[in-house]
């Protein structure tokens, strides 16, 4: 296996952790909290909203422009 | 159905998802380090920085409580669990970004650019990456 692929496998088992992490939170109707919730909890506040909305606009920038 | 088209506003909220979803199609005829990139996703941030700033001009009302106390003071021990775990996953997946960034080359070492990249090569994938990134923008502005 080279470095590409390996890396590539753990790029997948943390995504896979994150969907089996979101997917047991909608399972358990509240009980647990999910990522949106964590989002819910950080927008709360303004400062957590301009952050996340600053990160939003860079990723954006970032990902499609430049 | 989803959750969000559903109530009140339904015609308004679906206008809503047809327009974003045209505009990441329109959005998927560009390709990075060109003008047509910079002023489709220029327009997009605008519409993001507006609402924000529309967001933030209005006065919220206290959270109760329960929203506003820190993890595991006032929610149930069982919630409580899942926000470590939560932290432990985004650090895990911030920590091999920076293992990845740090590392070369690039080819053997994607980072999470890379993995977009991937997905922005063609263009139904980039309708996707597109499409996401406008609802996720309208989840953290939304009031």
């Amino acid at each position: 296996m080279t470095t590409r692929h390996a890396v590539l496998v753990v790029w997948a088992l943390l995504g896979a952790a994150v969907v089996a992490g979101q997917m047991v939170a909608a399972r358990s109707g509240g009980r647990l909290p999910g990522l949106g919730q964590l989002v819910v909890r950080i927008t709360a506040r303004r400062t957590g909203r301009a952050v996340m909305v600053l990160g939003w606009m860079w990723l954006g920038w970032h990902a499609f422009a430049r | 159905m989803l959750p969000f088209l559903r109530g009140a506003g339904r015609r308004r909220r679906l206008a809503g998802l047809a327009a974003a979803l045209a505009y990441a199609v329109v959005a998927s005829f560009t390709r990075p380090f060109t003008v047509p990139a910079d002023i489709v996703t220029a327009l997009a941030l605008a519409a993001g920085a507006g609402a924000l700033a529309a967001t933030l001009r209005v006065s919220r009302p206290t959270p109760p409580p329960a929203a506003s106390s820190r993890a595991g003071h006032d929610a149930p021990p069982e919630r409580a669990r899942w926000w470590p775990a939560w932290a432990a996953l985004v650090l895990a997946v911030v920590g091999f970004e920076l293992y990845t960034y740090l590392g070369a080359p690039r080819p053997a070492y994607p980072t999470l650019s890379s993995l977009i990249d991937m997905l922005d090569a063609t263009r139904p994938g980039k309708v996707v990456a597109f499409s996401a990134w406008l609802a996720l923008g309208w989840c953290l502005v939304r009031r």
